[in-house]
Protein backbone atom coordinates (compact mmCIF):
# COMPACT_ATOMS: atom_id res chain seq x y z
CA UNK A 1 0.00 0.00 0.00
CA UNK A 2 1.69 3.34 -0.90
CA UNK A 3 2.39 5.85 1.85
CA UNK A 4 -0.18 8.48 1.48
CA UNK A 5 -3.09 5.91 2.63
CA UNK A 6 -1.38 4.63 5.58
CA UNK A 7 -1.15 8.29 6.75
CA UNK A 8 -4.67 8.34 6.24
CA UNK A 9 -6.01 5.48 8.11
CA UNK A 10 -3.53 6.63 11.61
CA UNK A 11 -5.22 9.97 10.94
CA UNK A 12 -8.51 8.44 11.45
CA UNK A 13 -7.74 6.23 13.76
CA UNK A 14 -6.54 9.06 15.91
CA UNK A 15 -9.95 11.07 15.26
CA UNK A 16 -12.04 8.96 16.79
CA UNK A 17 -11.79 7.96 20.08
CA UNK A 18 -14.73 5.59 20.64
CA UNK A 19 -13.83 4.08 24.02
CA UNK A 20 -14.33 8.46 25.42
CA UNK A 21 -17.22 8.73 23.29
CA UNK A 22 -19.40 5.27 24.96
CA UNK A 23 -18.46 6.71 28.50
CA UNK A 24 -19.68 10.09 27.80
CA UNK A 25 -22.90 8.73 26.44
CA UNK A 26 -22.94 6.29 29.28
CA UNK A 27 -22.44 9.22 31.59
CA UNK A 28 -25.14 11.26 30.22
CA UNK A 29 -27.70 8.33 30.44
CA UNK A 30 -26.93 7.94 33.71
CA UNK A 31 -27.52 11.87 34.16
CA UNK A 32 -30.44 11.97 32.74
CA UNK A 33 -31.70 9.23 34.13
CA UNK A 34 -31.54 10.66 37.44
CA UNK A 35 -33.10 14.07 36.76
CA UNK A 36 -36.15 13.26 34.40
CA UNK A 37 -38.56 12.32 36.83
CA UNK A 38 -37.94 16.03 39.16
CA UNK A 39 -37.65 17.68 35.78
CA UNK A 40 -41.19 16.65 34.60
CA UNK A 41 -42.50 17.07 38.28
CA UNK A 42 -40.95 21.05 37.97
CA UNK A 43 -42.54 21.56 34.55
CA UNK A 44 -45.70 20.03 35.37
CA UNK A 45 -46.41 21.90 38.67
CA UNK A 46 -45.33 25.00 36.35
CA UNK A 47 -47.36 24.41 33.53
CA UNK A 48 -50.53 22.30 34.71
CA UNK A 49 -50.06 20.25 31.69
CA UNK A 50 -48.07 17.25 31.74
CA UNK A 51 -47.74 16.76 27.54
CA UNK A 52 -46.37 20.76 27.90
CA UNK A 53 -44.09 19.20 30.79
CA UNK A 54 -43.15 16.54 28.75
CA UNK A 55 -41.95 18.70 25.81
CA UNK A 56 -40.07 21.23 27.75
CA UNK A 57 -38.13 18.35 29.21
CA UNK A 58 -36.95 16.47 26.27
CA UNK A 59 -35.99 20.07 24.95
CA UNK A 60 -34.30 20.58 27.79
CA UNK A 61 -32.53 17.14 27.47
CA UNK A 62 -31.67 17.49 23.86
CA UNK A 63 -30.17 21.07 24.13
CA UNK A 64 -27.93 19.85 27.15
CA UNK A 65 -26.77 17.16 24.93
CA UNK A 66 -26.76 18.97 21.92
CA UNK A 67 -24.24 22.19 23.11
CA UNK A 68 -23.14 21.30 26.82
CA UNK A 69 -22.06 17.51 26.58
CA UNK A 70 -18.53 18.44 26.49
CA UNK A 71 -18.83 20.16 29.69
CA UNK A 72 -17.79 18.75 32.83
CA UNK A 73 -19.90 16.15 34.60
CA UNK A 74 -20.20 18.44 37.48
CA UNK A 75 -21.58 20.95 35.67
CA UNK A 76 -24.44 19.49 34.20
CA UNK A 77 -27.00 19.35 36.68
CA UNK A 78 -26.75 23.46 37.26
CA UNK A 79 -26.48 23.67 33.13
CA UNK A 80 -29.55 20.93 32.84
CA UNK A 81 -32.02 23.08 35.54
CA UNK A 82 -30.76 26.47 34.17
CA UNK A 83 -32.62 25.17 30.76
CA UNK A 84 -35.19 23.54 32.01
CA UNK A 85 -36.25 27.14 34.58
CA UNK A 86 -36.08 28.82 31.08
CA UNK A 87 -37.37 26.96 29.23
CA UNK A 88 -40.40 27.14 31.40
CA UNK A 89 -39.99 30.94 31.78
CA UNK A 90 -40.42 31.26 28.20
CA UNK A 91 -44.00 28.67 28.07
CA UNK A 92 -45.23 31.46 30.50
CA UNK A 93 -44.38 34.20 28.20
CA UNK A 94 -45.99 32.35 25.43
CA UNK A 95 -48.90 31.08 27.23
CA UNK A 96 -49.27 35.14 28.90
CA UNK A 97 -48.97 36.24 24.85
CA UNK A 98 -52.40 34.49 23.96
CA UNK A 99 -53.78 35.40 27.66
CA UNK A 100 -54.54 31.68 28.64
CA UNK A 101 -51.94 33.07 31.73
CA UNK A 102 -52.53 36.68 31.39
CA UNK A 103 -51.58 38.47 34.85
CA UNK A 104 -50.25 35.34 36.60
CA UNK A 105 -46.42 36.28 35.79
CA UNK A 106 -45.10 38.20 38.77
CA UNK A 107 -42.79 41.35 38.66
CA UNK A 108 -39.52 40.45 39.35
CA UNK A 109 -38.71 43.61 41.45
CA UNK A 110 -42.28 43.58 43.27
CA UNK A 111 -43.62 40.79 43.71
CA UNK A 112 -47.37 40.16 43.97
CA UNK A 113 -49.25 40.23 46.93
CA UNK A 114 -50.30 36.79 48.12
CA UNK A 115 -53.77 36.08 49.26
CA UNK A 116 -54.68 34.57 52.29
CA UNK A 117 -54.07 34.55 56.40
CA UNK A 118 -50.96 36.83 57.36
CA UNK A 119 -48.38 34.12 58.99
CA UNK A 120 -48.14 33.36 62.44
CA UNK A 121 -44.96 33.21 64.45
CA UNK A 122 -44.68 30.22 66.66
CA UNK A 123 -43.98 26.67 66.44
CA UNK A 124 -45.90 25.06 63.60
CA UNK A 125 -43.87 21.87 63.10
CA UNK A 126 -46.83 19.78 64.48
CA UNK A 127 -48.40 20.84 61.29
CA UNK A 128 -46.12 20.89 58.69
CA UNK A 129 -46.01 17.01 59.81
CA UNK A 130 -49.64 17.09 58.14
CA UNK A 131 -48.54 18.64 55.45
CA UNK A 132 -49.72 16.75 51.91
CA UNK A 133 -48.46 16.92 48.66
CA UNK A 134 -52.18 18.02 47.50
CA UNK A 135 -51.75 20.56 50.35
CA UNK A 136 -48.35 21.75 49.09
CA UNK A 137 -49.60 21.33 45.20
CA UNK A 138 -52.13 23.49 45.79
CA UNK A 139 -50.27 26.06 47.22
CA UNK A 140 -47.72 25.96 44.65
CA UNK A 141 -49.86 26.55 42.16
CA UNK A 142 -50.71 29.73 44.21
CA UNK A 143 -47.80 31.27 43.70
CA UNK A 144 -46.26 33.70 40.88
CA UNK A 145 -44.03 32.22 37.92
CA UNK A 146 -40.82 33.48 39.18
CA UNK A 147 -41.89 32.57 43.02
CA UNK A 148 -42.32 29.02 42.11
CA UNK A 149 -39.36 28.63 40.19
CA UNK A 150 -37.22 30.36 43.50
CA UNK A 151 -38.66 27.65 45.38
CA UNK A 152 -38.40 24.32 43.17
CA UNK A 153 -34.70 25.46 42.66
CA UNK A 154 -33.93 26.68 46.10
CA UNK A 155 -35.62 24.28 48.09
CA UNK A 156 -36.21 21.40 46.22
CA UNK A 157 -33.60 21.21 44.41
CA UNK A 158 -30.93 22.96 47.18
CA UNK A 159 -29.12 25.25 44.87
CA UNK A 160 -27.35 28.37 46.75
CA UNK A 161 -28.78 31.97 46.63
CA UNK A 162 -26.05 32.90 44.21
CA UNK A 163 -26.63 29.87 42.22
CA UNK A 164 -30.87 29.99 41.87
CA UNK A 165 -30.00 33.93 41.12
CA UNK A 166 -27.69 33.06 37.85
CA UNK A 167 -30.27 30.26 36.87
CA UNK A 168 -32.61 32.83 36.72
CA UNK A 169 -31.16 35.56 35.79
CA UNK A 170 -32.02 37.67 38.55
CA UNK A 171 -30.42 39.49 41.83
CA UNK A 172 -29.90 37.00 45.16
CA UNK A 173 -32.41 39.82 46.63
CA UNK A 174 -35.01 38.85 44.21
CA UNK A 175 -34.22 35.55 44.58
CA UNK A 176 -34.74 35.94 48.32
CA UNK A 177 -37.49 38.28 48.40
CA UNK A 178 -39.29 35.40 45.96
CA UNK A 179 -38.66 32.22 48.37
CA UNK A 180 -39.82 34.18 51.45
CA UNK A 181 -43.24 34.93 49.75
CA UNK A 182 -42.84 31.78 48.63
CA UNK A 183 -42.71 29.99 52.10
CA UNK A 184 -45.02 32.49 53.39
CA UNK A 185 -47.80 31.10 50.90
CA UNK A 186 -46.97 27.90 52.09
CA UNK A 187 -47.29 28.38 55.47
CA UNK A 188 -50.54 30.17 54.86
CA UNK A 189 -51.53 27.36 53.23
CA UNK A 190 -50.79 25.27 56.40
CA UNK A 191 -52.88 27.10 58.67
CA UNK A 192 -56.04 27.37 56.26
CA UNK A 193 -55.87 23.38 56.20
CA UNK A 194 -55.60 23.94 60.47
CA UNK B 1 -23.71 40.82 70.37
CA UNK B 2 -26.42 39.87 67.89
CA UNK B 3 -30.01 39.53 69.25
CA UNK B 4 -32.24 37.53 67.54
CA UNK B 5 -36.46 37.92 68.31
CA UNK B 6 -37.67 34.57 69.45
CA UNK B 7 -39.70 35.50 66.72
CA UNK B 8 -37.67 35.22 64.36
CA UNK B 9 -36.01 32.22 65.32
CA UNK B 10 -39.11 30.49 65.61
CA UNK B 11 -40.05 31.97 62.04
CA UNK B 12 -37.03 30.43 60.87
CA UNK B 13 -37.37 27.51 62.54
CA UNK B 14 -40.87 27.21 61.23
CA UNK B 15 -39.61 27.87 56.93
CA UNK B 16 -36.80 25.30 58.06
CA UNK B 17 -38.83 22.34 58.96
CA UNK B 18 -41.40 23.03 55.82
CA UNK B 19 -38.46 23.49 53.75
CA UNK B 20 -37.39 19.90 54.90
CA UNK B 21 -41.18 18.50 54.61
CA UNK B 22 -41.62 20.05 51.17
CA UNK B 23 -39.01 18.50 50.05
CA UNK B 24 -39.98 15.46 50.90
CA UNK B 25 -43.06 15.52 49.50
CA UNK B 26 -41.65 16.42 46.35
CA UNK B 27 -39.12 14.03 45.62
CA UNK B 28 -41.81 11.18 47.00
CA UNK B 29 -44.32 12.75 44.16
CA UNK B 30 -41.31 12.61 41.43
CA UNK B 31 -41.23 8.77 42.28
CA UNK B 32 -44.59 8.05 41.70
CA UNK B 33 -44.72 8.45 37.93
CA UNK B 34 -47.14 6.38 36.11
CA UNK B 35 -45.70 4.20 33.49
CA UNK B 36 -46.99 5.55 30.98
CA UNK B 37 -44.86 9.06 31.69
CA UNK B 38 -41.88 6.89 32.86
CA UNK B 39 -41.89 5.63 29.57
CA UNK B 40 -42.35 8.62 27.58
CA UNK B 41 -39.45 9.82 29.86
CA UNK B 42 -37.31 7.12 28.77
CA UNK B 43 -38.12 7.98 25.22
CA UNK B 44 -37.10 11.89 25.48
CA UNK B 45 -33.87 10.74 26.85
CA UNK B 46 -33.18 8.22 24.34
CA UNK B 47 -33.70 10.53 21.29
CA UNK B 48 -31.49 13.24 23.12
CA UNK B 49 -28.84 10.99 23.54
CA UNK B 50 -29.36 10.14 19.42
CA UNK B 51 -28.94 13.74 19.31
CA UNK B 52 -25.19 13.26 20.18
CA UNK B 53 -24.50 10.21 18.34
CA UNK B 54 -25.69 12.29 15.47
CA UNK B 55 -23.56 15.05 16.41
CA UNK B 56 -20.17 12.56 17.14
CA UNK B 57 -20.71 11.02 13.66
CA UNK B 58 -21.07 14.49 11.94
CA UNK B 59 -17.98 15.40 13.73
CA UNK B 60 -16.21 12.26 13.23
CA UNK B 61 -17.22 12.88 9.26
CA UNK B 62 -15.58 15.94 9.58
CA UNK B 63 -12.62 14.69 11.25
CA UNK B 64 -11.87 12.46 8.77
CA UNK B 65 -12.81 14.94 5.85
CA UNK B 66 -10.30 17.12 7.50
CA UNK B 67 -7.51 14.28 7.91
CA UNK B 68 -7.69 13.28 4.56
CA UNK B 69 -7.05 16.55 2.89
CA UNK B 70 -4.45 17.07 5.52
CA UNK B 71 -3.29 13.35 4.02
CA UNK B 72 -3.53 14.51 0.86
CA UNK B 73 -1.65 17.94 1.48
CA UNK B 74 1.09 16.13 3.03
CA UNK B 75 1.23 13.42 0.26
CA UNK B 76 1.20 16.27 -2.22
CA UNK B 77 3.90 18.08 -0.24
CA UNK B 78 6.02 14.85 0.06
CA UNK B 79 5.90 13.83 -3.58
CA UNK B 80 7.14 17.35 -4.72
CA UNK B 81 9.57 17.51 -2.40
CA UNK B 82 11.07 13.85 -2.81
CA UNK B 83 11.16 13.75 -6.48
CA UNK B 84 13.71 12.20 -8.95
CA UNK B 85 16.21 14.58 -8.63
CA UNK B 86 17.74 16.01 -12.49
CA UNK B 87 21.23 13.77 -12.44
CA UNK B 88 24.61 15.08 -14.04
CA UNK B 89 24.38 14.40 -17.72
CA UNK B 90 27.25 11.83 -16.83
CA UNK B 91 24.92 10.09 -15.23
CA UNK B 92 21.76 10.06 -17.87
CA UNK B 93 22.84 6.87 -19.86
CA UNK B 94 26.07 4.58 -19.82
CA UNK B 95 25.24 3.70 -23.64
CA UNK B 96 24.99 7.19 -24.89
CA UNK B 97 28.13 8.27 -22.62
CA UNK B 98 30.08 5.29 -24.09
CA UNK B 99 28.64 6.30 -27.64
CA UNK B 100 30.02 9.58 -27.23
CA UNK B 101 33.22 8.67 -25.74
CA UNK B 102 33.60 6.14 -29.06
CA UNK B 103 33.09 9.38 -31.47
CA UNK B 104 35.18 11.32 -29.98
CA UNK B 105 37.76 8.61 -30.57
CA UNK B 106 36.65 8.26 -33.65
CA UNK B 107 37.82 11.81 -34.30
CA UNK B 108 41.15 11.61 -33.03
CA UNK B 109 42.09 8.95 -35.15
CA UNK B 110 40.73 10.81 -38.13
CA UNK B 111 42.71 13.61 -36.73
CA UNK B 112 45.42 11.75 -36.47
CA UNK B 113 45.58 9.70 -39.62
CA UNK B 114 45.17 13.16 -41.24
CA UNK B 115 47.67 14.51 -39.56
CA UNK B 116 50.13 11.83 -40.30
CA UNK B 117 49.14 12.00 -44.36
CA UNK B 118 49.86 16.24 -44.12
CA UNK B 119 53.50 15.18 -43.02
CA UNK B 120 53.99 12.92 -45.77
CA UNK B 121 53.00 15.10 -48.47
CA UNK B 122 55.30 17.85 -50.02
CA UNK B 123 55.12 21.71 -49.08
CA UNK B 124 52.75 22.95 -52.15
CA UNK B 125 54.26 26.15 -52.25
CA UNK B 126 57.11 24.65 -54.50
CA UNK B 127 59.86 24.14 -51.78
CA UNK B 128 62.03 21.35 -52.71
CA UNK B 129 63.61 18.52 -50.49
Amino acid sequence: MSQPSGVLYTFTDQGVDRGTVDNTQQALDRFLAGVEKQAFRMAQIATRNPDDALDIVQDSMIKLVEKYSDKPQEEWRPLFFTILNSRIMDYHRKSSLTGRLFGWLGSEDEPEELEGAPTEDGPLDALVEELTIDTLLSALDGLSARQQQVFMLRTWQGFSVAETARMMKCSEGSVKTHLSRATEALMNALHQEE
Amino acid sequence: MHFIRKSDQDKTMNEDSLNKKAKELLDEHAEHLDAATLSKLHQARTKALEKDKRNISIGAGWAGAGALAASLAVGVIYFDTQQVPTLPAIYEDPLQQAAAEEMELMDDLEFYAWLVLQEDEPYEDGEST
